[in-house]
């Protein structure tokens, strides 16, 4: 699964840095050189990365540490409450839920169902913990901002939101 | 007036009651606009303005010199608590403040910030005081060849920070500079990237990429992870802690006054920006540290490096503001137009005619340092326990206030958008072993490079040698050359040593 | 007992209707106009010109209105400075938001790309300042007059990066008034070239002249022509470029311009301009200006209309070179 995953972000990113490069020509000279320079020499990298997933000998060849050791970044292991795929499922599902919501119904509306939704149904603790929390980050919000700051939050497009 | 003359009046009005309240009233809203992620000390500054109005100018000053004074170490509670930087100069605090929240050492780290930043403050407002005389000089030393090799520097430091992963890191540096070049050219001004969607015109905005790339990666990845802490062990939250973090700071005397120098020394060029700072500061500190790769696992080094540097720039800063009317940084440029609202006209004479302003923005910043300082000392025990609140309740609080902040940034909802996507953008960077710091480096530096190189090459009419032309210059490319082959000599010597 | 109870409810609901249509009616006159705040947008960034000259006069505009309502400044930046504009656009035309647009740099934008949106449908309100430029060279430099400037070839102008007014100053500038220039992009704004001047990084460069009244009196930078139709009293001993025999070049000015959202009710729209009008013979505000060199003028209806259709003529004239 890890494998795979490696495999398909970076052909990804591989793919995002070759657009780039693409487009990057459509420009005079001066507006491109950046992007191309850079976009080149990223194009090669990613490459080699990709690569890499592929052929572990040859992702240790490009290995180099500066200071001596043979360092390679952990992946910080699943140590609570669900394992790594749910976990992973909850995040993706609860941040785009809290993304659109503030979207189409605004500040007032989403943080108090989203806070809520997160601390009594994945965090299962009990309605008054839960209650208090969102009570609290709710009026924090609104307090500093709408009251104090005159600031009008983002009623949501559905409610005449501009964009 | 006279310079003592001027030094001494202000001193003492500070302590008249209505400035003490203000001087108070803009600690208190420096410590929380920082710590909250997307309210800057601009957005503090605006709304207090209107506040001073029909008051004596000295007072707003007061008032202004608080806010800006607390704001750095208010960002490093939030940098250091929850991977969060409360401002664009706190991101390098996060790299080493975090992990030692991790192991439960936030006491320390809120300690060492605490002192650091105080410190830092005072070093360069010295600074600053010292440099007065000279101001004109020192602005007209810098042009872009400077700048560029002050970039380069910065850029260079994307290799340093990508030990362990070379390839993945240079990478994360380049994907960081191509974002940089989303919108206008600043030199053609053709939109690259973007040209039917107007929201990128003028560029990936700041703040919601790095609310995105650090608060909300971690609320995913601590969403994924199941942890139930923040802090995975226990250690004792007694004031040991803290007067640890402390004394680190004095353990660490030559990274503080180095540091502090470069924070200084950023601040005082108009035009590189804040943010740079505390990059800089922190790639110099692993480049001539003894243990360089500790950097990132949470070490005293780092946060002492990134909280100095920052908060010397505001000393720094108000050089080239005060002695010549060239904001030195973004806040810098609030300031002058609150000195144009209290009719004063900011320029080379305002020194000359305003100097007791000038020592109330000294001596505001002196006082305010002292009391966030102080305030982040005593309040320390009781802001660690963040980090052992049940994260099912924290996430989503940092969730909540992230994305409000990148709203509340300039008030467009689109930004919170692009702050979630960074922040899964960011989260699976890390997941596949890429570094985020090189990412963050080079979206940073990439516009200021691009502009310093064309416009060394406009100013010289297309002669390429100006970089080597200019005793500046040619002096900041050898020390670029000798900090980064420094890891490689030490190495060598290691080596020979074990042989 | 039945019929009485059914002509009570019949009254109260009759009541409540003809009380609910009065309030749907009024909400429509203007007689308690405004009953909220107004909402001043600000399309730059906190600490500039615009965002200083927005939050001196808003709340002196606020204290001429009918009743007791704030006028709440707030930076709405993106796009270089058409983000702004276009919340304005977007807005509910019920006078609760107003703002500020950048002419000549509007008028460029709209002509140059794709802004979204047609200016020219904006209900005007007024024209609050005109900042007058200037060329500014370092006060050392050995150029005095427009003639040292026409004999360097390929003379550098500093200026900030195309889709800002600068740029386009500087363009037709050049033109006007027949500059070989070079134009060095990429400054952040006056604060990055001042220090350019000074090292002679770059020849030249048009500017703000009220902005830099200080730096002409340290002897830091000189002026050596005005782009305006008569001598300007910071500069009496400079002259003007229609002294110079180039009077199209006048419209190298930056323009604060005051809007309102398309569609706005006559009375509504009325009742904000006298509050303009009144803020601005308001005794503080015009010494607020002389004291901070920020200079004001009120110019509104049919003169605010004269200088925009102007302004966008003669940009219209370089529209290729501007895109």
């Amino acid at each position: 699964m890890k494998k795979k995953e490696g495999i398909i972000f970076t052909a990804l990113l591989t793919c995002l840095v070759g657009a780039a490069l693409i487009v990057s020509f459509s420009y005079n000279p001066k507006t491109r050189m950046v992007p191309v320079l850079v976009g080149c020499v990223s194009l090669i990298l990613s490459l080699i990365v990709f690569l890499g997933e592929f052929f572990p000998q040859f992702r240790q060849l490009f290995e180099v540490d500066l200071f001596a050791r043979d360092t390679i970044v952990e992946r910080e292991k699943s140590v609570g409450r669900w394992d790594e795929k749910k976990g992973l499922f909850i995040a993706i599902f609860w941040v785009l839920l809290f993304a659109v919501l503030l979207f189409l119904v605004g500040f007032n509306i989403a943080v108090p169902v989203c806070v809520l939704v997160y601390v009594k149904f994945f965090g299962k603790q009990n309605w008054p913990v839960s209650l208090s929390v969102t009570a609290l980050i709710w009026v924090f919000i609104y307090g500093l901002f709408q009251l104090i700051m005159d600031y009008t939050l983002f009623e949501g497009v559905l409610f005449g939101g501009i964009v | 007036m006279g310079l003592f003359e001027a030094m001494l009046i202000s001193f003492f009005k500070a302590f008249e009651f209505q400035n003490l309240i203000f001087i108070s009233l803009g600690t208190v809203i420096g410590l929380l606009f920082g710590c909250l992620p997307g309210l800057s000390s601009v957005v503090g500054l605006s709304l207090l303005l209107p506040l001073t109005f029909g008051m004596e100018p000295l007072s707003g000053m007061f008032l202004y010199a608080g806010v800006m004074g607390a704001n750095p170490f208010g960002g490093s509670i939030s940098a250091i608590l929850i991977n969060t930087p409360g401002t664009a100069v706190n991101v390098a605090t996060c790299f080493d403040g975090y992990p030692m929240t991790q192991r439960g050492e936030a006491g320390r780290a809120l300690g060492i910030s605490a002192t650091a930043s105080g410190l830092g403050a005072m070093f360069g407002l010295v600074i600053l005081i010292a440099l007065i005389p000279v101001v004109r000089q020192t602005i007209m030393l810098f042009g872009p060849p400077e700048f560029l090799m002050f970039i380069l520097f910065g850029l260079g430091s994307i290799v340093v920070a990508s030990r362990g992963n070379m390839i993945k890191g240079l990478l994360g540096g380049g994907l960081g500079m191509l974002l940089a070049s989303v919108g206008r050219s600043p030199i053609t001004g053709s939109i690259r990237f973007s040209r039917d969607i107007q929201y990128f015109w003028d560029g990936i905005e700041l703040i919601p990429f790095v609310i995105g790339m650090f608060a909300l990666s971690e609320v995913i990845n601590l969403t994924v992870t199941g942890k139930t802490k923040i802090a995975t062990q226990k250690v004792e939250t007694k004031i040991s802690g803290v007067w640890e973090g402390v004394k680190d700071v004095f353990r660490h005397k030559a990274c503080f006054i180095r540091s502090s120098a470069i924070g200084t020394l950023i601040g005082m060029i108009p035009g590189i920006g804040g943010a740079t700072a505390n990059f800089i500061a922190y790639t110099v500190a692993m480049q001539t540290s003894k243990h360089p790769e500790k950097f990132g696992t949470g070490i005293a080094e780092g946060v002492v490096a990134a909280e100095s540097a920052n908060n010397a720039k505001e000393g720094g800063s108000l050089l080239p503001t005060v002695g010549f009317g060239i904001p030195g940084s973004v806040e810098m440029a609030v300031l002058l137009g609150a000195f144009i609202l209290h009719g004063l006209v900011p320029g080379p004479l305002l020194i000359k005619e305003n100097l007791d302003i000038v020592w109330a923005i000294i001596w505001g910043l002196v006082f305010s340092n002292v009391l966030a300082s102080t305030f982040g000392l005593l309040a320390a025990k009781i802001l660690v326990r963040v980090s052992f609140i049940e994260v099912s309740i924290i996430i989503p609080v940092i969730a909540a206030i992230s994305l409000t902040g990148a709203y509340a940034n300039r008030g467009n909802i689109i930004d919170m958008l692009m702050a979630v996507m960074f922040g899964f953008f960011s989260y699976f960077m890390r997941r596949n072993g890429f570094p985020v710091i090189t990412l963050v480096i080079g979206f940073v530096l990439g516009k200021l490079a691009e502009v310093s190189f064309f416009q060394s090459l406009m100013v010289s009419r297309g002669d390429y040698f100006i970089f080597f032309k200019r005793p500046l210059t040619v002096i900041l490319l050898l020390l670029l050359l000798a900090v980064l082959i420094m890891p490689f000599v030490k190495r060598k010597g290691k080596h020979k040593e074990t042989v | 007992m039945k019929g009485k109870k059914f002509h009570y409810v019949l009254a109260s609901v009759l009541s409540l209707f003809i009380a609910m249509s009065a309030v749907a009616v009024s909400d429509l006159r203007a007689e308690n106009f405004p009953e909220k705040d107004i909402l001043w947008i600000i399309p730059l960034r906190a600490g500039g010109g615009y965002d200083t000259y927005t939050r001196r006069i808003a709340p002196v505009m606020a204290k001429y209105l009918p009743n007791k309502v704030n006028v709440v400044p707030k930076n709405v930046t993106g796009a270089g400075g058409v983000t702004g504009v276009s919340t304005v656009f977007k807005s509910k035309p019920d006078g609760y938001t107003i703002g500020l647009a950048a002419y000549p740099g509007l008028a460029v934008a709209q002509m140059t790309m794709d802004i979204g949106f047609d200016p020219g449908k904006l209900t005007p309100l007024a024209q609050i300042a005109v900042s007058e430029q200037a060329l500014f060279v370092s006060g050392k430099s050995k150029i005095n007059t427009l003639d040292d400037l026409k004999k360097i070839k390929g003379v550098r102008l500093g200026t900030t990066s195309r889709g800002a007014s600068m740029y386009s100053f500087s363009l037709v500038a050049s033109k006007t008034l027949g500059l070989d220039s070079e134009l060095v992009t990429g400054y952040g704004g006056t604060s990055s070239i001042i220090p350019a001047l000074m090292r002679e990084d770059v020849d030249g460069s048009v500017l703000n002249l009220t902005q830099l009244k200080k730096y002409i009196e340290s002897g830091d930078l000189k002026v050596i022509f005005t782009f305006t139709s008569k001598r300007h009293e910071l500069t009496p001993d400079v002259p003007c470029v229609a002294e110079l025999g180039v009077p199209e070049a006048t419209v190298v000015q930056d323009y604060k311009m005051l809007f309102a959202p398309p569609g706005m009710p006559e009375d509504r729209t009325e009742i904000l301009k006298k509050a303009l009008r009144d803020a601005f013979r308001d005794k503080e505000l015009q010494e607020w200006s002389k004291k901070s060199s920020m200079p004001l003028e009120l110019k509104m209806d049919a003169e605010m209309k004269a200088e925009i259709d102007k302004m966008t003529k003669v940009y219209g004239k370089y529209k290729d070179l501007l895109k």
